[in-house]
């Protein structure tokens, strides 16, 4: 409209031109509020579509005679190995990367954790062997990808293929001769406090407000930000993208630690195919959430918690129903899902205002 | 228009949350679940659907099943998760695909929850020892063909070939056996195993070296006296038969190897890489040549495959019907008994069919029933644990007319081999019951002894005999 009366009138009076710019400010105004409205259901959808999801299973668990506080506890076994690693996780898609190799990696740590518990027999020795793993694939990856000049989401995709090769060669090398597996029997965690759920629980929280602390309080957090939103920028100000990469993988490689730890206190079986199906659910949990894809200053660290425990709940209640509960069914669902809540989180960057 | 728009949103969420609680009321039934860790393939689905369409309408006045529907080739999903998930919903007993998993055979336990294992069982030399050191007063028993009887069915295959139709060279499909092996499961290495243990028997002496690679320096062989077991080893070690020669060439598929008197092409299927596949299923089906050991008289007679090797070959090289209808080369297959490969039977594709029944883990519910009912036999007399071990053989058929006589007769989701009538038999009852047509089932004072000896009588004769016997 005003584009119409400038063409048509090049020089208008100054009555026209205050009533053009009080026209262009409620525009403005109007694309803000939607903006912000949007933003506002960007910011809320996650948190109350995981609200929603948990009354339902409340009462699908309580009209059914399940167990509440056991079914409570399966669920969140369901989703815990996923929270784990997407936590850290986030640490990247904040950067704007993202490594689909964390769930071999996670087999591959947990692969070394048992075989130093096999030679020496120390749980603790083990649990830092876990760790360690971690974080020498985690170096490995940016090492690769810095001496060949390959973005480090392809590198984590031909990754995945190699540390499954790695645990095969240390299932060969170093197991049963002739066996597909590293396999405990009997389990030497059983009855440790290794365990138990409580112990997943701890870990868990633990790793949460740590990583809660370095997102929001500390330099790192903000440079992460920056680095996801503007990397040039950024690196104009003298921030180091490869050093805060570095960062960012070490710390993503404690969460694939503390998986490890907490799948071999659990179940001491690794074989190649440990941990493979992980990455993807990964990705979706930390999107699901409400991380936007693109990383940067809106980043949450909450994000990865929310989508993982929505994925879990979600997932228990389709298979509590025979229509929904085949596999294929399930994955459509997730697609659903993903797809819908990327559409729901881009329709707030559709504007002309920067991020806020 | 807004306004009416969330309320219809409003309406829509809250029919169907009223919806899906309708069909979803609480129950007075024992439940049973029923953990599944693969809905692929053909016989894992017969199972799935034996439970849910056959059992769960055969037994619904007493018992409710809960079947879990995720695959853990694709899905995050785990065995163990779906455990948890089922003991948290008031499951009683839990009957698992596999040798037993120790974390949900002690997870049951710990819940005062039976479980059984079912459609394989340790090999009871070498598995059970090692495998079984945690079995419990709960875990009632493993159930299923043995590793013995996974070889057995390969060496039969290969027998049938050898002796009655006198071939001499063979295809041998080794279905994902290395990948298979990554997930623990070897009964694919066992079945080829017994393949080549048939061949090796006709060696002319005991001293001459086969199927010969190198690892470093270290020769890896087969003799005439190589037990199943020792070539088990050897192809699970090496992930493909092939390997380096002494000359350091790595042989493929197209490489021939001398199997005692026998001449065998091999092939793996290579899971991550399908581009690989297509290449080497053609060099297979047409006898093509490989790069080191090729041979020109070498035309294969059969595709002896460790399992399903028709969805894999058919329509590919010399495994095609021509103009007439008639497949230049066949397919002998370790799979069921399911509809797709009698039609491709009756095609001429499929020369041989071997198979688990379709409803063989009737009896690892049987053995659960009777839990509940007070007989675990899965413990001995003293009360002390000990774990039933059962060894159920395979079928195997060479015509279109045998095998729909056991189709036929193993109808999985409406009249399977092991029928209700037939479980009865194998339930322990202590006093008189009613079922649910309202007539009288009397006390079935059956023991672990007599349990094991009805279970291992899996001849197609034997059980059409004893489900005619309990259906009279």
């Amino acid at each position: 409209m005003s584009e119409t009366i400038k063409k048509e009138n090049p020089l208008p009076n100054p009555d026209e031109k205050t009533e053009i710019k009080d026209s262009a400010e409620l525009k403005k105004q109007k694309t803000y509020q939607i903006f912000k409205r949007n933003q506002l259901l960007n910011d809320l959808l996650p948190l109350s579509g995981f609200i929603v999801l948990f009354i339902i299973y409340t009462i699908v668990c309580l009209a059914n005679g399940y167990t509440y506080t056991d079914y409570l506890w399966a669920t969140f076994d369901r989703g815990v190995f996923i929270a784990l690693m997407s936590i850290g996780a986030s640490f990247l898609f904040t950067l704007g990367q993202f490594d689909m190799s964390l769930g071999s990696a996670m087999g591959l740590s947990a692969c070394v954790g048992l075989l130093v518990y096999m030679s020496t027999g120390n749980i603790a020795l083990s649990i830092i062997s876990c760790i360690l793993g971690a974080m020498l694939v985690a170096l490995c990856n940016i090492l690769f990808s810095s001496v060949l000049r390959v973005p480090i989401f392809i590198m984590s995709i031909a990754m995945m293929t190699v540390l499954q090769q790695v645990i095969l060669a240390f299932i060969t090398t170093f197991g049963e001769k002739g066996s597909s597996q590293i396999n405990l029997s009997p389990n030497p965690f059983y009855g440790t406090f290794m365990q138990t759920n409580q112990f997943r629980l701890m870990i868990i929280i633990l790793y949460f407000l740590f990583c809660l602390v370095i997102f929001r309080f500390l330099k790192f957090g903000r440079k992460a930000k920056f680095l996801g939103g503007n990397p040039f920028c950024a690196r104009l100000t003298g921030i180091s993208g490869r050093r805060n990469s570095i960062i960012a993988f070490l710390l993503c490689a404690i969460g694939v630690g503390l998986t490890a730890i907490c799948y071999i206190g659990e179940s001491p079986t690794v074989t190649s195919a440990t941990g493979s199906t992980y990455g993807m659910d990964i990705m979706v949990a930390i999107v699901i959430g409400g991380m936007p894809m693109s990383g940067g200053a809106r980043s949450k660290i909450t994000a990865p918690l929310i989508g993982s425990f929505t994925l879990a709940f979600l997932e228990e209640l389709l298979r509590a129903f025979p229509a929904t509960s085949g596999e294929g069914m399930i994955q459509i669902f997730k697609a659903i899902l993903f797809i819908g809540l990327v559409y729901a989180s881009s329709r707030s960057y559709r504007t002309s205002t920067l991020p806020r | 228009m807004k306004k009416v728009k969330n309320l219809v949103l409003a309406l829509a969420s809250v029919s169907f949350i009223a919806s899906g609680l309708s069909s979803c009321g609480g129950t007075s039934k024992v439940r049973i679940g029923f953990i599944n860790p693969d809905t692929s393939g053909g016989e894992t689905q017969a199972w799935g659907s034996y439970v849910s369409d056959y059992l769960a309408k055969a037994y619904a006045d007493k018992y409710e099943f809960i079947v879990s529907t995720f695959s853990s080739f694709s899905s995050t999903t785990t065995n163990h998760a779906e455990c948890k998930s089922m003991l948290a919903k008031g499951c009683k007993a839990i009957v698992e695909i596999g040798y037993g998993d120790e974390t949900n055979f002690t997870a049951c336990k710990e819940k005062g929850v039976y479980y059984c294992a079912t459609g394989s069982s340790p090999d009871t030399e070498k598995r059970l020892t090692e495998t079984y050191k945690s079995i419990n007063d709960h875990f009632i028993g493993a159930l299923g063909p043995s590793l013995t009887q996974e070889a057995q069915a390969g060496y039969d295959m290969a027998d049938y070939y050898i002796t009655t139709k006198k071939y001499t060279d063979l295809s041998v499909y080794g279905c994902v056996i290395g990948y298979a092996q990554s997930l623990g499961i070897t009964v694919h290495a066992w079945r080829v195993a017994g393949m080549f243990k048939r061949m090796l028997e006709d060696a002319p002496d005991a001293t001459t070296h086969y199927c010969s690679f190198y690892a470093g320096k270290k020769e890896n062989y087969f003799t005439k006296n190589s037990t199943i077991q020792e070539i088990e080893t050897t192809i699970a070690g090496r992930s493909n038969v092939y390997g380096v020669d002494a000359k350091g060439n790595q042989w493929a598929t197209g490489d021939i190897l001398n199997i005692g008197p026998y001449k065998v092409n091999y092939w793996q299927q290579n899971v991550a890489d399908r581009t690989a596949n297509d290449a080497e299923e053609v060099t297979f089906t047409t006898d093509a040549k490989g790069a080191f050991n090729g041979d020109d008289t070498f035309k294969s007679q059969i595709i002896l495959g460790s399992a399903s090797a028709y969805s894999m070959f058919a329509g590919k090289g010399r495994c095609k019907a021509d103009a007439s209808g008639k497949v230049d080369l066949k397919i002998a297959e370790v799979e069921s008994f399911a509809d797709a490969n009698l039609t491709a039977m009756n095609s001429g594709y499929i020369d041989y069919e071997c198979g688990k029944m379709n409803s063989c883990i009737g009896p690892a519910f049987a053995a659960v029933f009777s839990a509940l009912n007070g007989r675990n036999f899965g413990v001995d007399a003293s009360g002390t644990a000990d774990l039933l071990v059962g060894s159920q053989g395979f079928w195997a058929v060479t015509s279109a007319a045998e095998f729909t006589e056991r189709a036929n007769f193993d109808k999985y989701a409406t009249h399977p081999a092991y029928s209700k009538a037939l479980l009865d038999t194998m339930t322990y009852r202590s006093k008189e019951e009613t079922a649910s047509d309202g007539t009288k089932l009397a006390a079935n004072d059956i023991t672990r002894e007599q349990f094991l000896t009805k279970f291992n009588a899996c001849t197609y004769e034997e059980v059409k005999a004893a489900r005619e016997a309990a259906e009279a």
